[in-house]
Order: C-alpha cells, then sequence, then structure tokens
C-alpha cells in the first residue's frame, strides 16, 4: 500500500512539472524536437515567470450557509460577520487560463465566557478562467485549517432547576478538512475586483455536506 | 481603510460551548451507535417511538457537521441490563461518590457502565433535581479520559410537572433527544444568551439545526484530521489515515480514505497537469 501510494506521488509530481517544464528542456542528455517557432513566441523558462501579479483580499467569511440556527425561533445564518484577509499570486497560462494561489485567515475572534479564541486558515488554489473582459470563473481546492484554543476555567450556568459548573476548554485543537471551491470575481476596474467564493465541505458525502462561502474585495498589483 | 480595518477586528461575536467535565471527555470511537434500552418502559410514549426519534436526533443536528469526525449511528434495541432495572435504577457518573452513597443509603440499584449511548425512561426521582426537567444524561463508562458509554434518562415520574416529553410537540422531542446526546458526547451547557444552540439549557420554540456555539463544541471535541471531495484529501489524507477502515472503531482520525477516493484524487491531478501542459504548448506554439 505504501509502495503504491509513493508510485502514485511520485507520478503526479512528475506530470506537474513536465507542466512547467519548457519544451527546450534537455532530457537525457538531449533536446526534444520541437515545431520551430518564432524566437519571440517561445514560452518562458520557468513558472514564476508566468507570475504577472500579487493580491491582497479582504472580506467576511460565513461557516455553513443557512444550515446553522441564529435564533430561537428557527431562522438560519444567511451571513456572518468574520472579517478575513489574504494574499495571493495570478499565474498567467494563457489569456484565458491563470493560476491562482492564495491563503487566507479567517481573524481569531475572542468568545465571551469561554475564552475561546477561533482561527481559521485556508491554504488553497484555484483556477481562473477569465470569461469576459470584467468576469473571472474560479474553480479550485482549499486545505481548511480550524484552530480553537481555549484558555479553560470553569463557568456556573443554569441546569434544570438550578445551577451547575461547567467547564470551558483549554487545549488547542485543528481540525483539517478539504473543500471543493468555486468563484466568480467581477472586476470594477484594472486592480480592484468582488469575489464570491464558495467552500463546499464533505462533497462527497451528502449526509455532511456544507457550503461556507466569503465575500472578497481584492486588490491586484503588478 | 484603517477604518475599516479596526471596525472589522472589534466586532465582538459572543460563542461560548462548554464541556461537561474539566478532562475534555470524549468518545474515542470515530462511530457511535445510540441504542434505546430494550427493556425501557415509558409512560404515554411508546419503546418504538422513542427510537424513531434518534435518526432525526443525530442525523440532522450531530451528523451534519463536517469538521468533526464522530459519526452517531442509530442501532435500534440495546440488550436489556440484567443487572439493574434501567427503569427505576440511580444513574451515577463512576466518579460521583456523593450520587453512588446516596444511591447506597436509599437502597437504589446503580446502573452499570453501558457501551455507547442508551436510552431509557427512568421514573426515580432522585435522577432528576425537580420534576421540570425533561431529561438526565451522564457519561458512565470511561477508559482513561476516553468516554465508552453514557445513558440518557427521560423523566417517567409519575409526578412530573407538564408531563414531561411526552407532553412536546415531536419537533421538540427530537430538540431534547439531540440536547441529551450532546451531553453524551461531552458537551455542557451553552452560554445562557446563546438561545439559538441546541446545547441552551431550556426547550426553545423552534429547533432547526445546530448553533455556532455546538458547531464548534463537536468539532473541539472530535476534530476532524481529514475530509473532503477527493483531490487533495485523497493524497494527503492517505499519509494519516494510510489504513484505516471506515468501520474501525479505534480510529480517531477521519473514516479513512478508501482506494476510490485515492483514484478519484490521482486523476484530478493528472487532468490538471494535462490541462497545464495543453496551455503552455498551445502558447508556444507560432501565431500565423
Amino acid at each position: 500500500m505504501h509502495f503504491l501510494f509513493i508510485i502514485l506521488i511520485a507520478t503526479v509530481s512528475h506530470s506537474f512539472a513536465q507542466s512547467f517544464v519548457p519544451e527546450t528542456n534537455v532530457r537525457r542528455g538531449q533536446v526534444r524536437p520541437r515545431p520551430v517557432a518564432p524566437v519571440g513566441n517561445v514560452t518562458t523558462a520557468n513558472a514564476w515567470d508566468k507570475m504577472d501579479a500579487w493580491s491582497f483580499q479582504f472580506g467576511s467569511h460565513t461557516e455553513f450557509f443557512n444550515n446553522v440556527q441564529s435564533d430561537s425561533s428557527g431562522s438560519q445564518r444567511k451571513f456572518a460577520l468574520a472579517p478575513t484577509v489574504g494574499i495571493g499570486m495570478k499565474f498567467s497560462f494563457s489569456p484565458a487560463w491563470k493560476l491562482l494561489p492564495e491563503v487566507n485567515w479567517v481573524l481569531p475572534l475572542q468568545a465571551g465566557s469561554s475564552n475561546m479564541i477561533k482561527n481559521l486558515f485556508m491554504i488553497r488554489g484555484d483556477i481562473g478562467f477569465e470569461m469576459l473582459d470584467w468576469l473571472r470563473l474560479r474553480v479550485g481546492t482549499s486545505l481548511m485549517f480550524l484552530n480553537m484554543h481555549g484558555k479553560g476555567g470553569k463557568t456556573q450556568l443554569s441546569n434544570g432547576t438550578g445551577k451547575s459548573t461547567f467547564y470551558n476548554p483549554d487545549e488547542n485543537r485543528t481540525a483539517l478538512n478539504n473543500t471543493f471551491d468555486l468563484g466568480a470575481e467581477v472586476f470594477f476596474s484594472k486592480d480592484w475586483s468582488a469575489r464570491l467564493q464558495t467552500y463546499t465541505y464533505s462533497l462527497l458525502q451528502e449526509e455532511r455536506r456544507q457550503v461556507s462561502y466569503t465575500l472578497f474585495l481584492t486588490h491586484y498589483w503588478e | 481603510m484603517k477604518y475599516i480595518i479596526l471596525f472589522l477586528l472589534t466586532i465582538p461575536l459572543a460563542q461560548a460551548f462548554t464541556l461537561n467535565n474539566n478532562f475534555a471527555a470524549s468518545f474515542k470511537k470515530n462511530k457511535v451507535k445510540v441504542y434505546v434500552a430494550g427493556d425501557s418502559v415509558c409512560t404515554g410514549i411508546t419503546a418504538q417511538e422513542l427510537e424513531r426519534l434518534i435518526s432525526p436526533s443525530v442525523d440532522d443536528f450531530w451528523n451534519e457537521v463536517p469538521t468533526s469526525r464522530l459519526r452517531l449511528k442509530p442501532s435500534g434495541f440495546s440488550t436489556p441490563i440484567l443487572t439493574a432495572d434501567i427503569n427505576v435504577a440511580r444513574l451515577c457518573s463512576p466518579t460521583d461518590s456523593a450520587c453512588i452513597s446516596a444511591a447506597q443509603t436509599a437502597g437504589d440499584p446503580i446502573l452499570p457502565p453501558v457501551d455507547g449511548i442508551v436510552i431509557s425512561c427512568n421514573s426515580n426521582a432522585n435522577n432528576f433535581t425537580g420534576n421540570s426537567v425533561i431529561a438526565v444524561t451522564v457519561p458512565n463508562s470511561f477508559a482513561s479520559k476516553k468516554i465508552k458509554g453514557a445513558v440518557i434518562l427521560i423523566n417517567d415520574n409519575a409526578n412530573i410537572a407538564g408531563e414531561g416529553l411526552r407532553a412536546l410537540s415531536h419537533s421538540d422531542r427530537i430538540g431534547v433527544i439531540a440536547h441529551e446526546i450532546g451531553h453524551a458526547i461531552g458537551l455542557g451547557h451553552a452560554d445562557e444568551s446563546e438561545e439559538e444552540a441546541l446545547m441552551y439549557f431550556r426547550v426553545v420554540d423552534q429547533r432547526s439545526s445546530l448553533g455556532q456555539d455546538d458547531i464548534d463544541g463537536v468539532t473541539y471535541l472530535y476534530p476532524v484530521k481529514i475530509d473532503g471531495c477527493g483531490l487533495f484529501d485523497s493524497l494527503v489524507a492517505s499519509t494519516v489515515v494510510m489504513k484505516k477502515k471506515e468501520d474501525n472503531d479505534d480510529d480517531q482520525n477521519s473514516g479513512g480514505t478508501p482506494f476510490w477516493q485515492m483514484g478519484i484524487g490521482f486523476v484530478s491531478l493528472m487532468i490538471l497537469a494535462e490541462i497545464l501542459k495543453l496551455l503552455k504548448r498551445s502558447q508556444a506554439r507560432p501565431a500565423f
């Protein structure tokens, strides 16, 4: 099993590496034959040369759209104000197709009496398709690191007809999820865009499938 | 711009789940079975009706959280406990010496440790702090700070105020059972300002899903290691839970990565690589 896994990783890594290597790369001491092309049209030497912009984004993250109770009358939460910041890069492999890696951070939220601190870090990547001058569609995936840290202690809360002692969490714990992501980004100037980014948890498990989303404002600079 | 950032950094969000013990006890297993006691006898509600409440109580609430590894599994009826009548016995935590000595003084039998979560009606008034209490839950079986079993007792005392669970609507009954299951898996009550949380101490008008506190609580107690769509999941998870099986009771990670899911991840990455290659070649082609 481990052997098979190593082969899979090696094959995928090799395939990915090849996708970034220029056609003129030397293999086993030989130059690969390639069509004659004008010098000005030859692809650049490595993937970093295709990076043409940095981005900074900020916005608000909503966890589990329409599946979290928000009041005692049974309403479901549609939007949460959870500040989020991030940075990203843009690699252009063609005028229409972009590779868009980024990291985002849903800022720690100090939580009431329990002194819980909750952080959500996203390491994510999208493939972007420039559908129109002002519209980019994205498909990608994220690794979601949800970290919670409690400061401990205990509290008295109502229980039945009296009060009971309950305990606040005192450890540092992290949940790790992988999500399937879709997004749409609208440019209202060359450097600024608004984006709806969705993250689908447990895509293949219907009973646990949940969709979170972030509304971003993004600034690009080259 | 700086005012926007300052505003975002100062948004107050009150979230506060608690635990019902001071060592964050949780089930070691990913899959925890939920039973109705085979010898449970209730007034005004049949054991079959009680059993039918379990599925919505777990599937519409605790099993919906993708950041939690916990899977509660409705499992019908348990075999009867032979050493004590679950309908009248006393429920004590093994560490609650006051409860144990009080039961011995009163001559009440004490419920033995159970595996999984067992639900029963019970008419012993000493188990409930008052006649208005609908149910009580105590994890009563531990193994090195891990919960092995918990018992949920529905108040079936003849003097119960408002007639307890049987007087509630179907949806409220589901909410009560889901709340007690929350205690069984290790959670305490939510902050008293958090009426939207399932772990709020009172029955509220409408209960449709977990609140944010409940989600945070079950995620804290049962953080999933990897779970997802079969892309990176397939490869990353393999390094974490290489040979875990879905039904492995000792697995504290996610349900494991089946081969077919690894396959999807592998094929997805290959397709992605081929797309990148094609893009590069199309860009390298001479213009006409």
